[in-house]
């Protein structure tokens, strides 16, 4: 693929990336997951253009999708404040570390990454709701509601410091990779902090945005953001993603979901093998 | 609907609907100013062979803002795509430095102290080196 022109180069990676920005936001998984391998395994480009190019892709879907969020009433403004400081320290010292990493270990890394991702697609979400109050995120007024049909319900944030230090590795691996971290996230605040699940992404969606902005300063430091790449990558996550969120009301995201964690498994595969180089 | 909202939620929510509503508006002019350098690109640079499987990242370099800034006016295609990826890298950090205020308004001091040190850590990650 390496004598393509830029109009043809251009017109594949617009639709490969308007592909995954449109899979990745009808399976909730989003699509920045699967532009790095995208672009590296398919169109042979170069990790760090392609850690740069997603890096911008997810900023894009990340401000775009915020105002639909804000009205569904899930995200809490101060979980995700709050939890922003780690990830933001997190993706300044995996921006900072890319240069220093060899590409080999930075492709297998990714290879994990990916499986966990396919993974977490199945995994139970976390809707009971914990009564216990714990008194650092009381201190810190994390605590909130979110409607549940025509009902507020509360909820009560849990182990704060085991969060925040996941965080913290959510934003490293952000940095590291130039994807939003969307799914160690969810983790960090579903799982460990027992944060409902509606409230989890949500709140995720707007910490991915200004995460990817620290990450952002380095890249442009070091040259990864390539504008020319960076072009079509952008444009077409944030179309697909847009046209995904306008689908997503009349469609069933099950076998969606599937067929989805299959290619983020072929991915994984083909990341493992040009790490094993 | 939704009931027994306390105050300062109500608050949040406004200022945050405000807050998404100005972040899709930075989107969507990131995304303009990238498309009119995109079609600036394709019609002068299209049949030409990119290289993106070798790094080298001195092509472009975004730090020297006095390239960049000559570029703009002079139309450079890439110039402008760069010029709208920096805005669209801007919404964000927008997003944190409004919060500040929102936060200073609703004399959540607590929440101040928290943002301020997002935003410094995102300072640092443009302006350090």
């Amino acid at each position: 693929m390496h004598d393509l022109n830029n109009l043809l180069f251009t017109l594949l990676i617009y639709i490969g990336s308007f592909s995954a920005g449109l899979l990745g936001s009808l399976t909730g998984l989003g699509g920045g997951v699967i532009v790095v391998p995208m672009l590296t395994v398919l169109f042979g480009v170069d990790i760090h253009f392609a850690a740069g190019a997603s890096l911008i892709s997810v900023i894009a879907t990340s401000s775009g999708a915020a105002s639909a969020y804000v009205k569904e009433g899930y995200s809490n403004i101060r979980i995700g404040m709050f939890l922003e400081i780690a990830t933001t320290i997190g993706a300044v010292i995996g921006a900072s570390i890319v240069g220093i990493i060899s590409v080999n270990a930075v492709s297998i890394i990714f290879a994990f990454i990916l499986v966990y991702s396919a993974l977490t697609t199945f995994l139970k979400k976390n809707e009971h709701v914990v009564h216990e109050l714990d008194p650092i995120a009381q201190k810190l007024k994390l605590n909130g509601n979110y409607p549940v049909g025509d009902e507020l319900v509360s909820y009560n944030v849990q182990k704060v410091p085991q969060g925040f230090i996941m965080m913290i590795f959510a934003g490293v691996l952000s940095g590291l990779l130039g994807i939003g971290s969307g799914a160690a996230k969810v983790l960090a605040m579903d799982q460990i902090m027992k944060i409902p699940f509606k409230v989890s992404t949500t709140t995720s969606n707007f910490m991915i945005g200004v995460t990817a902005a620290a990450s952002a300063g380095i890249y442009l430091k070091y040259g990864y953001i390539h504008a020319a790449l960076v072009m079509p990558v952008m444009l077409g996550v944030l179309t697909g993603a847009f046209l995904g969120a306008k689908l997503l009301t009349f469609t069933s995201s099950k076998s969606l979901k599937i067929i989805f964690s299959v290619i983020i498994l072929v991915m994984a595969y083909e990341m493992l093998k040009n790490g094993l180089k | 609907m939704i009931k027994r909202h306390a105050n300062t939620e109500n608050l949040d929510r406004s200022i945050e609907t405000i807050l998404g509503n100005l972040l899709r508006i930075g989107v969507i002019i990131a995304g303009s100013v990238v498309i009119i350098g995109a079609v600036l690109f394709l019609v002068r640079h299209g049949s030409e062979i990119p290289s993106y499987h070798i790094f080298k990242p001195d092509i472009f370099n975004f730090s020297d803002f006095r390239d960049l800034f000559n570029g703009i006016i002079t139309f450079r295609s890439v110039s402008i795509m760069e010029l709208g990826i920096l805005f669209l890298i801007a919404t964000p950090v927008l997003r944190v430095l409004f919060s500040v205020f929102a936060f200073a308004y609703e004399k959540d001091y607590l929440y101040v102290v928290f943002t301020v040190i997002v935003l410094l850590v995102l300072i640092f990650s443009f302006f350090s080196l």
